[in-house]
């Protein structure tokens, strides 16, 4: 029977939390109901009629996917190789700021030591992206009933400030040097410091950005810098690569996560029939991040965005110590390139904080129209009016809905309610929903 | 006066103990009222949200002054204008320090000049997100704009972190170093500093402490662009004190003064901070305890008609502004419409207005 597979589906997870009551006479649990402490002693028949859906209104709930992150295995795996990732990163930025501090005191120069400070503030990024990684996976508390998704939002969130006031420390650098008439400042040094700080960051650009287990063509990524820079799924925007993708993007992606916890436990690449969408998209695109790894983990994403934004800045120290190397009376280009580099630095992180600020001002997410979902709600039949319609994301990639229906007097509040949660989940892939049925 | 008794009742008050009103006596005088006649009218929720803190509940009528007229670019508000005032003052302030550093060449007047712009580039996005919290919302942002204030109150507390983390490090700089760096026209820079960031303190008093209660989302404004100018104060007065311990011949004053005001600025902002992530974390609204949400449960499962009450899910949108969700098995055939109202009902009390609450019938 389709339903009993479905109820096993549901148990294997292991989501059930004191929360959710499947309680069924089905003597499917490992545990017994009586024997679980955390379960509500309801003992109700489930009709197989009213199976399918009920199951969807019982089980799918943000308890599911919110407060259990740790038993969602490919999360917990992608989180495991982001962490790793940046751990790599951390060390050899380690490895680096020391020996540039060493050869900074021991060559007595200012330069090699800011250097160092900037690579110091890399690791703080590092840092920062790796404590957001960890905290996600910490159990949902009665005063955090959502889970601690939004940390790393958060946690993004102080990474790009980090970057913008590096940017601006280096504009005050240049300034000063600019004010300090010669002799203070050499050029060559200055130039070889930065093709090393440059050396450095490419190094854990590459290891940062490139590292998706699955080879697949990343130089269209970096030809354009914007593209690169954001969960392709969520960007409506004119990133060409990215159009088609995109296209199928929100399904792909959503999909994903939903039918990780609808239940086969597989990993997300296994041959199910709504992700022959990833295969269609994979053969069209070269450089698509999103076939195989649905999204860039924002964490690594920002620590990446700093790393990035440090390379550009070295390669413009870098022009400025040639140019004072070559020519030192030109010292006013040193500055203007800097501060052109700057301005770069700031529009690479420009996207990145969009989306967070989305994020944090509790907006409807890019990808969901809302008032073709309104509309399609009110096409129903039953259905009067909806109104409060709030639709807000967690994190990036994980949505809420919360809305009030009005349905005639005398329509079936029950089917209704699974119409409504039905076709929310089918067309939008919001699976945490809660609808309010008030009868007019 | 007839301000005085209600007031000294307020102060009585412990819920009431740390609300601030920027001078405002008529809200103080209304909010006790308020909580006095909220259990006779039940109907009425006790906290009432408002849009700016001069518009009052019309309930009240106690010679309410009449609603001011929607202006386009809305300054009108005084915490509003102060700001704007102390902007300029910043703004013309670090124009005139840069000229002066760049043209005689003066690399502190420049590194005062840039961290000056900093404070000013965040006290625009305080009055910027005082101005833009205003609007009504919209499709896209369906809770409003009020997140903005809370949001800048965010960043100000990180800058300000970041500002005694900047401190520290140059106070172990100076130490290792080992040079003391007597520099006469920085002076002068310092005591200016103190001077308009005093002024801001002053035009910001009623919220000069560490720890507030905060009743809507201006309050963590206010709060946080206080603590800044509070913040860069300290910072001016540490810096002329060490020059003048320098003068009396004190060792390692710069080293002890910078120390001493970074420790002093992490734990003016510290409180602030926590309380701005957690309302942008989701955390469950503060001025609930955790007892009342359980009692609520408890009460609403001993409903006759309700099985169960699973998922209940509570976040603050804006000190003051509580959501919620909640999700309830009601009996086959019972009676949606007043177990909806009961339960609330039931929240309404506790201050949530907003909640979405879904019945399964089975």
């Amino acid at each position: 029977m389709v339903c009993v597979f479905f109820y096993l589906a549901e148990l294997d997870r292991k989501s059930l939390v004191a929360e959710t009551s499947l309680s069924l006479n089905l003597n499917l649990m490992d545990s017994h109901n009586s024997s679980h402490p955390q379960i509500v002693e309801v003992k109700m028949d489930i009709s197989p009629s009213a199976s399918g859906a009920a199951g969807n209104k019982i089980c799918r709930g943000a308890a599911c996917d919110f407060s259990d992150t740790s038993n969602a295995s490919k999360d917990a795996k992608e989180r495991f190789a982001s962490m790793r990732k940046l751990i790599i990163a951390v060390i050899l930025c380690i490895i680096f700021m020391t020996v540039e501090v060493v050869g900074g005191i021991k060559a007595n120069s200012l330069a090699i030591l800011t250097d160092a400070a900037h690579l110091l503030s890399d690791v703080a990024a590092f840092a920062i992206s790796l404590f957001s990684l960890w905290a996600v996976g910490w159990e949902a508390t009665p005063q955090q009933s959502y889970g601690f998704f939004r940390i790393e939002i958060l946690g993004a969130l102080v990474s790009i400030q980090l970057i913008c006031l590096l940017a601006g420390i280096l504009v005050y650098e240049a300034v000063v040097r600019l004010i300090n008439d010669s002799g203070e400042v050499q050029g060559s040094l200055m130039f070889a410091v930065s093709a090393f700080g440059l050396f450095v960051n490419i190094i854990m650009a590459v290891l940062l950005g490139h590292d998706h287990g699955h080879g697949h063509g990343h130089s269209h990524d970096h030809s354009h810098g914007d593209s690169d820079d954001d969960h392709s799924h969520h960007e409506q925007e004119q990133g060409d690569v990215h159009r088609h993708e995109l296209s199928h993007g929100s399904s792909i992606t959503v999909t994903t996560h939903h039918h990780h916890h609808s239940g086969t436990g597989q990993h997300h690449d296994a041959e199910e029939p709504l992700l022959k969408h990833e295969a269609d998209c994979e053969s069209t695109q070269s450089g698509a991040k999103a076939a195989k790894k649905p999204r860039r983990n924002i964490n690594v994403h920002s620590a990446y965005l700093h790393v990035l934004g440090d390379s550009i800045q070295s390669i413009g120290v870098m022009i400025g110590g040639a140019i004072i190397w070559y020519k030192p009376e030109w010292k006013i280009i040193d500055l203007i390139c800097t501060l052109i580099f700057s301005v770069i630095v700031l529009f690479t992180t420009i996207r990145m904080l969009r989306n967070i600020l989305e994020v944090l001002m509790e907006s409807t997410p890019r990808e969901i129209d809302a008032t073709r979902l309104e509309r399609g709600l009110c096409e129903m039949e039953g259905v009067v009016a909806v109104h409060e319609l709030h639709i807000w994301a967690i994190t990036v990639g994980k949505v809420l809905l919360a809305c009030h229906v009005t349905i005639t007097q005398d329509a079936e509040a029950d089917q209704i309610l699974d119409k409504v949660i039905g076709y929310i989940k089918t067309e939008y892939n919001i699976s945490h929903v809660t609808i309010q049925i008030e009868r007019q | 006066m007839a301000m005085d008794t209600p007031k000294a009742k307020e102060a009585a008050w412990n819920a009431n103990y740390g609300v601030v009103g920027s001078g405002d006596r008529r809200l103080a005088f209304s909010r006790q009222l308020s909580l006095v006649s909220s259990n006779a009218n039940a109907a009425t929720p006790r906290l009432a949200r408002s849009d700016s803190s001069i518009s009052m509940p019309p309930q009240l009528g106690l010679g309410a002054p009449p609603p001011k007229p929607k202006k386009l670019l809305y300054l009108g508000s005084r915490p509003m204008r102060r700001l704007a005032l102390l902007l300029a003052l910043n703004v013309a302030y670090s124009a005139t320090e840069l000229a002066i550093g760049l043209f005689t060449g003066r690399v502190g007047l420049v590194s005062d000049a840039f961290h000056l712009t900093f404070g000013c580039g965040l006290l625009t996005f305080s009055l910027f997100a005082m101005s833009a919290s205003r609007t009504k919302p919209d499709n896209l942002y369906t809770y409003g704009y009020k997140r903005l204030e809370v949001l800048a109150a965010f960043t100000n507390a990180l800058f300000l972190l970041f500002l005694c983390f900047s401190l520290a490090v140059e106070a172990l700089h100076a130490f290792m170093q080992d040079e003391s760096e007597h520099k006469h026209y920085l002076i002068v820079s310092a005591v200016t500093n103190l001077l308009v960031n005093l002024l801001g303190v002053w035009f910001f008093r009623s919220y000069a402490r560490v720890n507030i209660v905060y009743r809507n989302a201006e309050d963590m404004n206010y709060h946080s662009v206080c603590l800044h100018v509070l913040a860069d104060s300290i910072r001016s007065a540490g810096l002329i004190l060490a020059s003048w311990f320098l003068s009396l011949g004190v060792e390692n004053a710069e080293v002890l003064c910078l120390g001493i005001v970074s420790v002093a600025v992490f734990m003016l902002v510290l409180p602030l901070f926590k309380a701005t992530g957690n309302i942008l974390l989701q955390i469950a609204p503060g001025n609930v305890p955790p007892s009342a949400f359980l009692k609520c449960c408890r009460q609403i499962t001993a409903c006759e008609d309700v099985c169960e009450v699973r998922q209940g899910r509570f976040w603050e949108l804006v000190p003051g502004h509580a959501v919620g969700s909640l999700s309830i098995r009601v009996k086959n055939g019972a009676d949606d419409e007043s177990v909806l109202e009961y339960v609330h009902g039931l929240y309404q009390d506790l201050g949530i207005q907003d909640l979405s609450i879904q019945a399964d019938d089975l």
